[in-house]
């Protein structure tokens, strides 16, 4: 079986003309998969509330299995998409359905607007909604596009992620 | 053959590395693509009724995980589901068995039903460590001896339920060899189980 995320990231340029759209698989981390089995067979901590997050492309990133939310060397976030009212912007919240068929999905789009420009190459997914973390922060996964894309200020970024799990082809 | 042959360990030692390598599941022709294998498996072997001497050395028996299973591995993962902090093996019977399903459950399973004439009064305890590097698995063997009478199983199946021919609980996987197990009376049964999600990079 397999375990696989699907990112869809949708840009709107500043007066909300449609932009770019990608639509990519994550890698998911080792952080990731030891949370889910502890949480599923170990009663372990469960978060109720996940967040998605930009991974900027400078420096070009490299992500790795091996990351975590407290270390990820190869990759920065780009901090400047958020949501939320104003003092107090976070991270666009993840806000799934309930699991069907072995399917977790976005139930509506995650929106968060731009504020300082930029260029994009990727996307994560974590319980944090902003900052350092604690104890209990883990990195679900990362995604990368082909190649970094432009953002500007006050444009939007519209993200939708899907879970599936389901026998290998 | 001395009572206890140290060659077994080994054994399993080659089919638990064989396992998280992958190099079972290539041997399955299941394609391991980006961005995580899922797998679980079960390492199973007899012993005779000394508990000690070998009758039938290691084997994996590789599992299919169900819609419900998988649905919880979901819904506490991401969404502050319902936990199921405890998690029991059971085996499935070979008679009467036609299939599983990945739409099984405990209530539901029309193509394979329990064995339970084993004399451990309930289904025994599957108690993985945390996991690390992406997979659990017990530490301590789990044993159904066999009763008074022979037996053949087909295969095991991981539950949250631990009353024997018990309907309630969820049904996580079930896993079935390609031929029938024969068990003699009073034969011990034993397994350990493990489940690997493995990032592939």
């Amino acid at each position: 079986m397999q375990i696989r995320g699907t990112l869809v990231l949708a840009y709107y340029h500043p007066g909300g003309k449609p932009g770019w759209v990608r639509a990519f698989y994550n890698g998911v981390t080792y952080q990731g998969v030891n949370h889910l089995l502890n949480a599923g067979f170990r009663g372990g901590f469960t978060a109720a509330q996940w967040y998605l997050g930009l991974v900027s492309n400078a420096p070009v990133p490299a992500v790795s299995a091996n990351d975590t939310y407290a270390s990820h060397a190869g990759w920065d976030e780009f901090p400047y998409w958020l949501a939320g009212p104003p003092g107090n912007q976070k991270r666009p919240q993840w806000s799934p359905g309930a699991a069907g068929t072995a399917l977790l999905a976005s139930t509506a789009p995650s929106v968060g607007t731009i504020t300082s420009a930029g260029t994009v190459r990727g996307a994560f997914v974590s319980n944090v909604p902003s900052g350092v973390g604690s104890g209990t922060s883990v990195l679900w996964s990362t995604g990368l596009m082909s190649a970094g894309l432009a953002v500007a200020v006050g444009g939007t970024l519209s993200v939708t992620y899907s879970i599936r799990i389901r026998e290998a082809p | 053959m001395n009572a206890y042959d140290p060659r077994s360990r080994d054994r399993l030692s080659d089919l638990v590395q064989e396992f998280r390598t992958g190099a079972y599941l290539k041997r399955r022709n299941v394609a391991s693509e980006t961005p995580v294998l899922v797998a679980g498996s079960f390492f199973a072997r007899v012993l005779e009724a000394d508990g000690v001497t070998i009758a039938r050395d290691w084997d994996l028996i590789g599992n299919t995980a169900t819609y419900e299973g998988l649905n919880i591995l979901l819904e506490t993962g991401f969404r502050s589901g319902t936990q199921y902090t405890a998690w029991y093996a059971g085996l499935i019977n070979n008679s009467g068995y036609t299939s599983t399903s990945l739409s099984d459950t405990m209530a539901s399973h029309s193509g394979w039903s329990e064995y339970t004439s084993y004399s451990e009064s309930t289904r025994r305890q599957w108690s993985p460590a945390a996991a690390a590097t992406g997979f659990v698995v017990n530490s301590t063997s789990m044993s159904f001896t066999n009763g008074g009478a022979s037996a053949n199983i087909i295969g095991c199946f991981i539950t949250s339920d631990n009353t024997k021919s018990g309907t309630s609980g969820k049904l996580w996987a079930t896993a079935v060899e390609s031929s029938a197990r024969a068990l003699a009376a009073s034969q011990v049964f034993q397994v350990y189980y493990e489940i690997d999600l493995v990032p592939q990079s």
